[in-house]
């Protein structure tokens, strides 16, 4: 890969990061960095701002305050989020109360909900979102402020008791409540100003609309619970699978299914993630890498499927390579190195190809063009075609490229009318030939798929690119069918070894009236 | 490459055809992969047969028994890759199946005009017919089998709506509690 393209991809995986203030080490290890702001994709993010987050699974977008800042040990950089909780997500909690349009609330409380570790990468950008509650500790925003706000809340919601409460307790998750209310003016300066805040958020909105289609983003989200960290990664389902696993407190009372559900989809993950890596690194080496960047959610991991990713690439680039050298070196370089398929059609088209038949199957391309130019005396690419299951073991064939249609008029009439015999009386037969050129349109004989499930699974293979390679078991109806197929492919084994045999046979009767002439 | 070398290269490859369309280069490794390591892929071009004929690859391992590997089991078990029922089938691949084979050595080609007057000319032209006869023969038998081959598939397709309306209907019966109350009348559990 280019060194340009190098740099391009990895400003795309690392998007322009510059961390701020360094406010403390932590105290039970001193790797641990906790910092007051970074730079992260040119903004800049301080401490207590309210950031949008994309998590897959979910086609809106979070919202959340940063309430710690930090890089640990292993070099990752997250931060720890409250969240701020959409009406649809506690809709079952809500009971009587209205929520305005762009009302959220801010999550406290104790339990699964409140707040989390979010890696960096998964931000998308500043929110604006302005308290109007008429708290005392609460400095009271401008009518402008509220309504140029994105967001605003007015109460919390308790992840414990799931209850929505109009009065704010003394700290959320640790943190002074002060911090969640407005930003009193002779504190730390506001985060972003209006504008800029509407800004990131139509370049959000139109991130968010793609990210419910197309985005390939792979989130770990380590939900702080008194449990063990839920590891939960979304895989790019299509919506209606119907396993969108919500991470906030909404599903609480599926609060065991996520988990077990996360579980299954961990063990899928693994394969899914590696399959559909490898797929898409074959179909665009380039553009999809990214792609492939994304769905990994360890950065190690990351780091692992770039190198597999560039493996790829440059194996399949080799072997394109490979095969045009080598032909150079048989012909003398006199011929431009377009692949031998482009020189094929081309041929085609010109009506400069001619099929020779009869040569010895252990012939090489190299052979069958020096027997030209030996025997027609002109200068030809040839390539031998190869063999496979049911070619016949005793005819070898080459496709030749000539340089002209004169020289292939003349090539067929010259072996017709004379015979150019090979060592053991073969005469060589030439003849013009139509390429066939391969359909990928038609369906393949022998995959069947119930109707049902046809339009799903393409959609969802052209998605996915799972590989579905199985040996089949004994104890199912597919072994049944398979076992089918395999008796009819031992019957053509046999038709075709018949066949040639049968050809065999008459190939020497005819030589034997050949030794019976010269004889006589 | 040297012949050695090449013939070496031969007895690590192998086979593989009965493949779907959709079997890219890819999809093959990740389902090879499984018995080794593969080392190259090359999908066999089809250049005279009818396009609808199934892809057929030879597959490079690193070590003839991993090969070795690859044939037994596919052989024992029907392997599928990217659909089903129809499996894919490997073989030990052949030096003929390559593209780009080194020469052998000490090999020699010998060639000879004839023109009409030779006595021989009129045996060398009925091996020619003969030869045109036997490719068409080849096509005949390349028909006869995808015939076959479809029709196989039809009959199975119908076998396995038929399976899967069985499976349905027995769901059903029990999903909506038929099979239970009959159970109950019958006094069975």
């Amino acid at each position: 890969m280019s060194h340009l393209e190098k740099e391009s991809r990895s400003r795309e995986e690392n998007p322009q990061f510059k961390w701020g203030i360094l406010k403390a080490l932590g105290q039970n290890n001193k790797n641990v960095k906790f910092y007051e702001s970074f730079t992260y994709d040119g903004v800049e993010y301080f401490l207590y701002d309210c950031v949008y987050f994309n998590i897959q699974g979910s086609p809106e977008t979070s919202i959340g305050k940063i309430v710690k800042i930090y890089e640990n040990s292993t070099s990752e950089k997250r931060v720890k989020v409250v969240w701020f909780l959409r009406p649809t997500e506690i809709r079952n909690h809500l009971g009587d109360y209205v929520p305005c349009w762009n009302e959220l609330f801010l999550a406290s409380g104790e339990g699964v909900g409140l707040s989390s570790l979010v890696l960096l990468k998964f931000i998308a950008g500043k929110c604006n979102v302005v308290c109007a509650s008429h708290d005392h500790r609460n400095p009271q925003a401008s009518k402008a402020a509220i309504r140029m706000a994105d967001y605003i809340f007015h109460c919390t919601f308790d992840v414990g008791k799931l209850a929505i409460l109009e009065t704010f307790p003394d700290n959320i998750d640790g943190v002074k409540v002060e911090y969640f209310f407005n930003r009193r003016i002779d504190q730390k300066p506001i985060s972003a100003p209006n504008p800029k805040a509407k800004v990131d958020r139509t370049a959000i909105s139109g991130l968010s609309s793609k990210s419910g289609v197309n985005k390939v983003i792979g989130t770990t989200i380590k939900k702080e619970s008194t449990k063990d960290a839920v590891n939960v990664s979304e895989l790019k389902h299509p919506p209606d699978k119907s396993i969108s696993l919500k991470l906030k407190a909404s599903s609480h009372d599926n609060g065991t299914g996520t988990a077990r559900s996360s579980q299954c989809l961990d063990k899928l993950e693994a394969k899914v993630c590696k399959d559909s890596s490898t797929r898409a690194t074959n179909v665009h080496p380039y553009k999809k890498r990214k792609f492939i960047m994304d769905e990994e959610s360890d950065s190690e991991s990351d780091k692992e499927a770039a190198q597999l990713a560039e493996d790829k690439a440059i194996k399949t680039k080799g072997q394109l390579m490979k095969v045009t050298s080598s032909l150079d070196a048989n012909r003398g370089n006199w011929f431009h190195k377009l692949p031998w398929e482009q020189r094929l059609q081309t041929a085609q088209e010109s009506g400069t190809l001619l099929l020779l038949e009869n040569l010895d199957p252990s012939f090489i391309s190299a052979e069958v063009q020096d027997l030209v130019r030996d025997a027609l005396k002109m200068r030809v690419e040839a390539k031998m075609v190869q063999q496979t299951a049911f070619s016949s073991p005793y005819y070898g064939k080459a496709l030749v490229i000539l340089q002209s249609k004169k020289e292939v008029e003349l090539a067929i009439s010259k072996l017709e009318e004379n015979c150019l015999m090979l060592a053991n009386g073969r005469p060589i037969v030439a003849s013009k030939v139509e390429i066939e050129k391969p359909n990928k349109q038609a369906g393949f004989v022998g995959h069947l798929l119930l109707d049902k499930f046809r339009v799903q699974r393409q959609n969802q293979e052209r998605k996915k690119a799972v590989s579905t390679s199985h040996c089949s078991q004994p104890n199912t109806f597919e072994y049944d069918l398979a076992m089918e197929w395999c008796m009819l492919q031992e019957k053509s084994d046999l038709w075709w070894k018949a066949l040639y045999e049968e050809q065999a046979k008459e190939i020497e009767v005819s030589k034997q009236l050949k030794m019976i002439s010269t004889i006589s | 490459m040297e012949y050695g070398a090449f013939e070496e290269k031969v007895r690590r490859t192998v086979y593989i055809d009965n493949l779907s369309p959709n079997v890219t280069e890819a999809v093959l490794r990740t389902a090879i992969d499984q018995f080794g390591t593969v080392k190259s892929i090359q999908f066999i071009p089809n250049y005279l047969g009818p396009n609808n004929l199934p892809q057929c690859a030879l597959v490079e391992m690193k070590e003839d028994k991993e090969a070795k590997a690859v044939i037994s089991v596919m052989t024992q078990f029907p392997f599928m890759m990217s659909g089903m029922p129809r499996p894919v089938r490997a073989r030990a691949a052949e030096m003929e199946m390559f593209d780009d084979r080194p020469k052998k050595p000490g090999k020699e080609m010998q060639l000879r005009w004839l023109n009409p007057n030779d006595p021989d000319f009129q045996v060398a032209n009925k091996l020619k017919y003969l030869v045109q006869n036997h490719t068409a023969e080849s096509a005949v038998m390349l028909k006869k089998q995808l015939i076959e081959e479809e029709e196989l598939s039809k009959k199975q397709g119908e076998a396995l709506k038929a399976n899967y309306k069985k499976y349905e209907m027995l769901d059903g019966v029990i999903g909506d509690e038929t099979a239970l109350q009959l159970a109950r009348h019958y006094r069975k559990k």
